[in-house]
């Protein structure tokens, strides 16, 4: 998995090589400024992913064992659906007038609310497929004749 | 015989709302897209009507200048650049062997974000002094308050920013899903060529679209009297920042499609894609170049080093010429099945070619001096953007559109539509280039009588209705498609990637068991190795 960020750093490697080459030639701070953000954002980016270790659990579980992967994601969100309509009212009151900014404000915080509940509701579920999972893979151990 | 396809349930405005499944992320930004597609083609069809002829016929000048502004800010904020995305939010997960994407959440707040973005922009047609007219980049003091006033501008600026920011985190969710989500044994050089495009397309993303988002802020700001760009660079500043989104974009707006039709190409011929890891590695350079090409749009301020400038641009030939390589090396000895997607795709490779290479003689700032705001830009930026993303998108449609609903699209209406296509895009865009040699400058509403111009606007005219006499035949192809329930079947043209392991439309978490991945034509490596049952093409079926 750490090896899947080489890629970004070679690519993070060569955008810095030009930014490097635009300094040289003796461009303006803007210019360089701006090319530099890309290639710290990309290496930051590559290091995150090199240095979390992240697990795979979708492919391999399924491969193995389809029957203990029951997923605890919904099917729908209200809450993400609810807190970008409410950024985008906010943002359009900025111009429109003041209370649609309280609107949107009033639907962020129920958008958070939502999320936080619903993500909440999602780890409990997630911590008792994997013990009903552990459970049924014990029974099935059992049943494999030796 | 054919099977048939289960009715499809209409999706309900609690799935629109809230969706967290990537496949119905990536059909309602879809839609939205295409929404917006329907938008854009209006205004430019209005834009030529007025243009046919010299003199002012059907609009008023400052009507001309809101038309050309929203038609290019719809067709590049809220409908290309938006499409290549979707496309990966449908596909990537399927190709990659993952059950979902990575933070969908976020990805459905970017969906609202880029909608109402949208609509915000849009919102600008109800205005009184009517929408933003500064031109799709806005360039400063131009789309200062003082050149532009009114509340239509802001809603313009403030679109912009929404949108973007709504698209440019759908791809970090997109760039998430092939970092960690990749089933076993999908190692990055086992991700099919589609798969690797998007991955580029989200780096650059993720390094230009905050500049964008600043610059907006920014250009907020100063429209509201902060005056931030009115101290003495200020318009050359707001060019550099504005320029780091807007060439990237560019690619963004191409990689995803040229990795459809590179998709269309190979299962079309039967064949693997030619030079797989010098593609994906010339991808990455193609990628790094594209990001460091961006002030080739300034050669005539005299503010940028045209030196640098100039070479980074003339150095894209190289990873194009690689990918162009592959694309031949795929065809020959292919056992070539001439369905739709594949001459979508073969259309795009042959209609970009015109925009790169014309891309060449703009790349070199002596002959930019003598092109800069002519009709030869014009023609230069429709074949890249235009042709170097619709074909490459139809080739897409036409090819996954049996995985994605369950049934082909008709090849008759779709041969027909692309003939239109080709037709229109040419009639339209190549006349362009000759306007533009004899001096037609770009972002006029009307022109003397006296120039002899009218002849080839006229033409131009004609290709753009053409062109929306092809995208009506899609629409009805679509409808009609949906309408025979005549099943696709898993596998309708013998793919080579993991999409085609499962049903068609797939199930809620894509797949019920992975095949195991050998190479990035997991599939195909399995039907050669007879581990796999190879599908009957429908052509094979006919003989």
């Amino acid at each position: 998995m750490r090896r899947a960020a080489i890629p970004l750093l070679i690519y993070g490697a060569f955008i810095a090589g030009n930014a490097t080459m635009l300094w040289i030639w003796g461009e303006d701070a803007v210019n360089v400024g701006a090319f530099y953000f890309a290639v710290i954002v990309t290496w930051l980016v590559a290091l995150g992913f090199a240095a979390a270790h992240w697990k795979q659990p979708d492919g391999e579980a399924l491969r193995e064992r389809p029957d203990l992967t029951r997923r605890a994601l919904p099917d729908l969100s209200f809450g993400a659906g609810i807190t970008g309509i409410a950024i985008v009212t906010m943002v359009y009151g900025a111009r429109f007038g003041l209370f649609l900014v309280w609107i949107g404000g009033g639907l962020l915080l129920l958008g958070f609310a939502r999320l936080a509940a619903e993500l909440g509701s999602q780890r409990r579920d997630s911590r008792r497929h994997v013990e009903e999972g552990r459970a049924r893979a014990g029974i099935d151990a059992e049943d494999v004749p030796p | 015989m054919s099977t048939i396809a289960a009715r499809r349930r209409a999706p309900s405005w609690t799935g629109v709302i809230g969706a967290t499944d990537h496949k119905v992320l990536g059909r309602n930004m879809l839609i939205a897209a295409f929404a917006f597609f329907i938008a854009g083609g209006v205004f430019a069809l209005l834009m030529r009507l007025e243009l046919a002829q010299p003199g002012m016929q059907l609009m008023a000048r400052d009507s001309y200048d809101e038309l050309f502004t929203m038609h290019g800010s719809t067709m590049v904020y809220l409908f290309v650049t938006p499409l290549a995305l979707a496309l990966g939010v449908y596909l990537v997960p399927l190709q990659i062997g993952a059950a979902d994407i990575s933070a969908p959440r976020v990805a459905n707040i970017g969906f609202w974000l880029y909608v109402g973005g949208g609509l915000t922009m849009e919102s600008g047609w109800l205005t009184d002094i009517g929408p933003g007219r500064a031109g799709w980049f806005s360039a400063y003091p131009l789309s200062g308050s003082d050149a532009t006033p009114g509340f239509g501008m802001d809603l313009w600026v403030l679109g912009v920013i929404l949108a973007t920011a709504g698209v440019g985190l759908v791809g970090a969710c997109l760039l998430g899903t092939i970092m960690r989500r990749r089933a076993p044994g999908m190692t990055m050089l086992r991700m099919p060529v589609f798969t690797w495009t998007e991955l580029v397309t989200c780096l650059m993303v993720i390094g230009a679209f905050p500049v964008l988002i600043l610059v907006m802020v920014l250009l907020y700001l100063d429209r509201q009297g902060v005056h931030v760009f009115q101290g003495f660079n200020g318009a050359i500043d707001y060019q550099q920042l504005f320029w780091f989104y807007g060439h990237p974009v560019v690619y963004v707006m191409f990689f995803p499609f040229f990795g459809a039709a590179a998709e269309a190409i190979a299962v079309g011929a039967g064949r693997r894609w030619f030079g797989y890891e010098a593609s994906a590695l010339s991808l990455l350079a193609f990628t790094a170049l594209s990001m460091s090409v961006w002030a080739h749009h300034m050669f005539t301020t005299g503010g940028v080093h045209n030196a640098y400038f100039s070479l980074t641009s003339t150095a894209l030939v190289v990873p194009a010429g690689i990918e162009y390589l592959g694309m031949l090396g795929t065809l020959v000895g292919g056992a070539i099945v001439f369905r739709t997607s594949f001459l979508f795709a073969l259309a795009f490779f042959i209609q970009f070619l015109i925009g790169g290479l014309s891309g060449i003689f703009v790349a070199s700032p002596p002959l930019d001096y003598h092109a800069q705001d002519s009709y030869i830009v014009v023609a230069h930026f429709h074949y890249t953007l235009f042709a170097g993303s619709i074909f490459g998108f139809f080739a897409g449609v036409y090819h996954w559109f049996p995985k994605a609903f369950g049934v082909r699209l008709r090849e008759g209406l779709g041969k027909l539509q692309l003939a239109l296509m080709v037709v229109g895009t040419n009639l339209t865009f190549l006349p362009m280039f000759f306007l533009g040699q004899e001096g037609m400058p770009r972002r006029v509403a009307t022109y003397p009588a006296s120039t002899g111009w009218g002849t080839l606007n006229v033409l131009e005219t004609v290709g753009a209705f053409v062109i929306a006499s092809g995208v009506l035949v899609f629409v009805v192809n679509v409808l009609s498609s949906l309408r025979s329930h005549v099943a696709a079947g898993p596998d309708p043209w013998d793919g080579h990637t993991l999409e085609w392991a499962t049903s068609s439309p797939p199930p809620r978490h894509n797949f019920e068991l992975l095949p195991p991945v050998r190479s990035y034509a997991p599939l195909l490596d399995l039907k050669q190795s007879g581990e796999w049952p190879r599908a009957r093409r429908p052509e094979e079926a006919l003989a």
